[in-house]
């Protein structure tokens, strides 16, 4: 690859929360049985009329104002005609002319520093039904199913511009792409159930050149990994063609997620031709300053603008506002967390290491933070307070706050953990651990002071870890002074 | 610019009807009087496309749901069905 540079775009489309259909009132609830959310709209039925969800409209311009696009004043809706049977009109109501959002950038991090990539467009359109093939792929399918739920969903697609220089730069920037989607709470973004789904164009050209070589589009990627383990796939293969001074052919391919590899799917010799035409059915929409205004003012503070604040506000170092502002679920968390127990470097170090590794657990599909804000307010406290060890707290108290849902508190008095901070209860058990060691002893009074550790640690042995070691430590430098 | 009989052969590939060069040419001829019908209709007339006729804008919807259509009402007019399925011949041409 060192005589070659990539040059990738991104199609992104994304499901809208809403909860009914962009024309027409069916639920939009995933999982559904099939079939069973249609209507005479949706399935496209002679003598309907479809009627724009608001929801869904404002939904695109909060998502076009998030990545810093212009806003159409004037839009409209089209039809674009195809063959395929994943809606039963047998065309999709989209918009080929006058995209709601257009020109706009999201900044990703490259190495040391940052780089904007360009939004081309992001438009709205109708979802379409979902296809099970007969067979392995649609490749092989001998018949497909359909299922109609789906089919009517409000839909944004979102179109980079060719700015894309790795496999690398595509996974980072979808996932800030979809951080910014979930802090806007259009959508829930879950790639798993479909709900972002990502297509990738892709070719190569020399280093140094300004042309484009011929691309391909990638299809089936149906995951951040899938993203870039398939675009690294592909700039390997153009990558050989190339230097064996063959073609690469402008084609769809699909994603083999088991094989590793991408399959030629459709060639694009012969350029679709959709006949796109504005759908009458459907009026055309003015959009006032006024209106626009109105959803700006409901938009959230955006990550960036929260990660510069987390610095600011809570003299956080960079690497920490950048991890706790990736998502929005755990920078609330953070904040929550911040007003119950007010030392923010702590929290956000137990953010970081011990909450974040349960949440990765969880992989990619994360559901969130497996505990409340107030549980781990009182965690901190009881650590302070002296009650539990550090230790304790995470190796005892956290995973049981995880699994069963309990308070702390509650947990310590269970499980017996309250610390004994009691002189006098430990004084008795300091003697014993001395006169059994009377070797270490000898050491520590020549002069070893790591020994010390020893004797603390016999100390805890025998009180199963609730002596608190701080007050332990104190009690036998008092009785072995020097 | 009246149609050649390559444009139209290629109008009838993206509709799905496979053209003979005979018919190319008989469709061509047809078709293209009425173009320029519709050349000296529109000539000069606007610049922007009229999209729609009608002077509405912004009939939206609110985001409520209702009740769908009963199951064996979806399915009542499909060719075939499997599985509580539209069943569809094989999608991707050969």
């Amino acid at each position: 690859m060192h005589d070659f540079e990539a040059v990738i775009g991104l199609e992104i489309h994304v499901e809208l929360s809403t909860d009914s259909k962009i024309f027409c009132s069916c639920p939009t609830a995933f999982g559904a049985e099939v079939n069973t959310q249609c209507c005479p709209i949706c399935l496209g039925l002679p003598g309907t009329l479809p009627a724009i969800n608001r929801k869904a409209l404002e939904y695109t311009v909060k998502a076009g104002l998030a990545l810093n696009c212009q806003i159409a004043r004037h839009t409209w809706f089209d039809r674009k005609n195809y063959f395929y049977p994943d809606l039963p009109k047998a065309y999709q109501v989209s918009q080929q002319d006058a995209p709601l959002c257009f020109d706009g950038y999201l900044e990703v991090p490259v190495g040391e520093g940052a780089k904007r990539v360009g939004i081309n467009r992001v438009h709205l359109e109708e979802e379409v039904g979902k296809s099970l093939h007969a067979g392995e792929t649609i490749i092989d399918a001998a018949y497909s199913l359909l299922d109609y739920n789906r089919a009517g969903i409000p839909l944004i697609e979102i179109v980079t511009e060719p700015d894309i220089r790795s496999a690398e730069e595509a996974q980072v920037f979808l996932e800030r792409l979809r951080n910014i989607l979930r802090y806007i709470d259009i959508s829930d973004c879950k790639m798993q159930e479909g709900s972002l789904r990502c297509d990738a164009n892709i070719s190569l050209r020399p280093k140094g050149s300004t042309e484009f070589g011929t691309k391909t589009e990638i299809k089936n990627l149906n995951s951040f990994r899938a993203v870039r383990r398939a675009l690294e796939y592909e700039i390997n293969r153009q990558a050989g063609l190339l230097r064996d001074g063959r073609p690469v052919e402008p084609e769809t391919r699909h994603w083999d997620e088991q094989k590793g590899v991408t399959i030629a799917m459709r060639s694009k010799r012969q350029a679709s031709y959709y006949r796109c035409f504005a759908d009458p059915d459907l009026v055309p929409i003015d959009l006032s300053d006024e209106w626009i205004g109105q959803i700006e003012g409901e938009l959230p503070e955006l990550p960036g603008a929260r990660r510069r604040r987390f610095i600011d506000e809570y003299g956080l170092p960079e690497y920490d506002a950048q991890v706790l502002t990736s998502s929005k679920e755990m920078a609330d968390f953070f904040e929550e967390v911040v007003q119950g127990y007010n030392d923010p470097k702590t929290v956000s170090n137990w953010i970081m290491t011990e909450i974040l590794r349960y949440v990765n657990e969880q992989g990619e599909e994360a559901e969130g933070i497996p505990l409340t804000a107030t549980g781990l307010v009182e965690l901190l406290q009881l650590i302070e307070g002296g009650v539990i060890n550090r230790n304790q707290a995470k190796e005892i108290v956290l995973p049981e706050m995880v699994a069963a849902g309990k308070s702390p508190r509650q947990i310590v008095k269970e499980k017996g953990l309250e610390q004994i901070s009691d002189t006098s209860q430990l004084e008795g058990i300091v003697a014993s651990v001395l006169e059994a060691n009377p070797d270490v002893v000898q050491d520590y009074l020549g002069g070893k002071d790591k020994v010390m550790g020893f004797l603390v640690g016999q100390v805890l042995k025998a009180t199963k870890g609730k002596a608190n070691p701080r007050l332990v430590n104190e009690m036998i430098r008092e009785k072995l002074k020097r | 610019m009246p149609v050649t009989k390559e444009e139209m052969k290629r109008i009838g590939e993206i509709i799905y009807l496979d053209l003979t060069d005979e018919e190319s040419v008989r469709f061509a001829d047809l078709l293209n009087p009425v173009l320029e019908k519709a050349d000296e209709l529109l000539d000069g007339l606007r610049e922007e496309p009229l999209r729609h006729i009608s002077q509405l804008r912004n009939r939206l919807r609110e985001d409520e749901v209702g009740i769908p259509l009963p199951k064996e009402k979806v399915l009542a007019n499909a060719a075939e069905t499997q599985d509580g399925c539209f069943r569809v011949p094989r999608i991707l041409e050969d």
